[in-house]
C-alpha cells in the first residue's frame, strides 16, 4: 500500500516539473528556419564534375552535404523514374545520380534523355565508388541564368548574391547581406534614437513599390557582452542572456527550439506578441563575445524569402 | 517507512522547484531599452517618422529606379556636356573623394560638403559609389548631396562599387 502511494506520488513529479518552468508542450515551428528552408545554390553539371576530376578530395569537402540546383543534361532515367543522370555539356563521361523520392517520380519520368533539367537537392558522394548524387528535392526544365553567386528557395525565389550591399557589425567581425532595395528601408537603431544596441532597422512594408501597410520589420543587431552586461562573468550564461534581451525589448518571450543547421550554425528561437504583432527572435552565438540578434516583427510575413536569405547568408568571422 | 518515503518525496519536489526558481536572471549593465519597439513599430505604420534625412526624395526613388545587374542606380536629372567627374566612394566608413587628378582617400562629411561646393559645377558629374559603406555613413553623404541639390541644383548618379576588394 505504501509502494503504490509512493509510486503515485512520484507520477506528479512531471507536473512538477511544468510548474517549475520546462515546458514541453510548445508549438515549435518558427517562420525564419533556415535549417528547413534550404537555400539552394545555383551550379552545373559541369562544374561540379570538372572539380571533381582536378581534386576529388577537395571537391567533395566542398560540396558533400551541401544544397543545390545542378543544371545539365539528362543521359539516362531508370523505368521507374528513381533515379535520373545528368552530364554537362563537356562532361559527358561521368554524371552525378539524382535518386527521386516517390513525389517527383511521375515527373521524372515526364522528361526524355537529351533534355536539359534542373534539380533541386542535397549532393552526397559514394565512399566506396566515389560516384556523386544528389538526393531530389524538385526538379525543374526552367533554363537557369548562367551565373555563380544566384541562391534559389524551393517555391523558386531567387536572389543574386553578387547584387546585395554587404553590412558590418561589431567592428566588421559579423558581415551580412541585404538586398540592394533595403537599402530604402534601412534605419540604424542607435544613429536614429531606435535604441541602443547596435544594428539596424529595415521597414520591409516600407520597400519601394510596396504598398502594405501592415508593419513589417526586420532586425539584424549585435549584442556585446562585455558592453552590454552587468556581470562579465556571466558571459557563457547565453541562454539567460538571452532572456534578459527578450525581457528588455519586449518583457516576455517563450524558448521554441535551438536548431544546429546544416550549414553548421546554431540558432536558439524564442516567440512573443507585443501588441498585436509576432515576435519571431533569433539568437546566433559568437563566443563568449556575444550575440547576433535577428528579430522579425510581422503580423503578415510577406517578405520572409528574403529574410531568409538574409539570416542565411550572415557570416562571423572569428578573432 | 512511509515516514522516509514522504520526505524522500518533499526532497525531490524541493530539488525540482529550486531548479525552476534558484536561477538568478543575468541583468544588463543599464535599463535602456536595447530596441524601442513601440517606436520601431510606429516608424512601420503609414506616415510613421521616415528616419531620413530632411528633404530626401523618396518619391523620385521609387519612380527613378532602374536594375542593372548590380543594385540600384538612382539617377537624379540628366546633365549635359558633362566637363569633369566627381566620385565619392564610402568603403566601410570611409569616404573617399576623386575630382579629376586629384583623389583624396579619407575625408570628413564637413570636407566633403565644403570640397563639393568649390569643384562642382553644371557640367560636373557626381558620383555616389557604395562600396560597402556602413549604412549610417552611406545615409549621411546622401543626406549632403541631397542638401547640395537643393541649395546649388547640384544632380548625382548612386553606383555599387564593382571593382572588387
Amino acid at each position: 500500500m505504501n509502494t503504490k502511494r509512493f509510486a503515485l506520488m512520484l507520477l506528479i513529479l512531471p507536473v512538477v516539473t511544468v510548474l517549475c518552468g520546462f515546458s514541453f508542450f510548445k508549438q515549435n515551428t518558427v517562420l525564419v528556419d533556415t535549417s528547413n528552408n534550404h537555400v539552394y545554390e545555383q551550379t552545373s553539371a559541369d562544374d561540379i564534375l570538372s572539380e571533381f576530376e582536378k581534386d576529388s578530395d577537395a571537391a567533395k569537402d566542398k560540396y558533400k552535404g551541401g544544397y543545390y540546383i545542378i543544371s545539365g543534361k539528362i543521359e539516362h532515367i531508370s523505368q521507374k523514374g528513381d533515379t535520373i543522370e545528368i552530364v554537362g555539356s563537356s562532361h559527358k563521361d561521368d554524371h552525378i545520380i539524382c535518386s527521386c523520392p516517390k513525389n517527383l517520380r511521375t515527373e521524372a519520368l515526364a522528361y526524355n534523355e537529351g533534355d536539359g533539367i534542373a534539380v533541386f537537392g542535397k549532393i552526397t558522394v559514394d565512399l566506396i565508388d566515389r560516384e556523386i548524387h544528389l538526393e531530389a528535392d524538385k526538379l525543374s526544365s526552367v533554363p537557369l541564368v548562367n551565373k555563380t553567386g544566384v541562391f534559389y528557395l524551393l517555391d523558386g525565389t531567387n536572389i543574386d548574391k553578387n547584387s546585395m550591399s554587404r553590412r558590418t557589425l561589431n567592428n566588421g567581425t559579423v558581415s551580412y547581406y541585404i538586398p540592394s532595395t533595403w537599402k530604402e528601408v534601412e534605419h540604424s537603431i542607435i544613429g536614429e534614437e531606435l535604441g541602443t544596441i547596435e544594428g539596424y532597422q529595415y521597414v520591409l512594408n516600407k520597400l519601394p513599390g510596396n504598398t502594405d501597410t501592415v508593419p513589417e520589420s526586420f532586425f539584424v543587431c549585435y549584442f556585446d557582452n562585455d558592453s552590454k552586461l552587468a556581470n562579465r562573468d556571466e558571459k557563457e550564461e547565453t541562454e539567460r542572456i538571452e532572456k534578459a534581451i527578450i525581457k528588455n525589448i519586449s518583457d516576455e518571450g517563450d524558448k521554441i527550439k535551438d536548431v544546429t543547421t546544416y550549414y553548421g550554425v546554431k540558432y536558439n528561437y524564442y516567440k512573443s506578441i507585443y501588441k498585436g504583432n509576432r515576435l519571431e527572435y533569433i539568437f546566433q552565438k559568437n563566443g563568449s563575445d556575444g550575440l547576433v540578434m535577428y528579430l522579425y516583427v510581422y503580423t503578415d510575413e510577406k517578405h520572409l524569402s528574403d529574410v531568409l536569405f538574409v539570416t542565411r547568408f550572415l557570416e562571423i568571422v572569428s578573432k | 517507512m512511509k515516514k522516509k518515503h514522504s520526505v524522500l518525496l518533499l526532497i525531490i519536489i524541493a530539488a525540482f522547484m529550486l531548479i525552476g526558481f534558484a536561477k538568478k536572471e543575468v541583468r544588463l549593465l543599464d535599463d535602456n531599452k536595447l530596441i524601442i519597439l513601440d517606436k520601431a513599430i510606429d516608424l512601420a505604420k503609414p506616415g510613421g517618422m521616415s528616419g531620413n534625412s530632411q528633404g530626401e526624395p523618396q518619391g523620385n526613388i521609387a519612380n527613378g529606379k532602374e536594375e542593372s545587374g548590380g543594385g540600384n542606380n538612382i539617377e537624379y536629372g540628366n546633365p549635359d556636356n558633362i566637363t569633369g567627374k566627381i566620385v565619392i566612394r564610402i568603403r566601410g566608413k570611409k569616404i573617399s573623394y576623386t575630382f579629376g587628378d586629384i583623389k583624396n582617400d579619407d575625408i570628413s562629411d564637413t570636407q566633403l560638403e565644403s570640397r563639393i561646393r568649390s569643384d562642382y559645377n553644371a557640367g560636373v558629374q557626381v558620383i555616389l559609389m557604395d562600396d560597402f559603406a556602413e549604412a549610417h555613413a552611406y545615409k549621411a553623404v546622401r543626406e549632403i548631396l541631397n542638401k547640395l541639390k537643393n541649395n546649388v541644383g547640384l544632380t548625382y548618379k548612386e553606383e555599387q562599387y564593382t571593382g572588387g576588394e
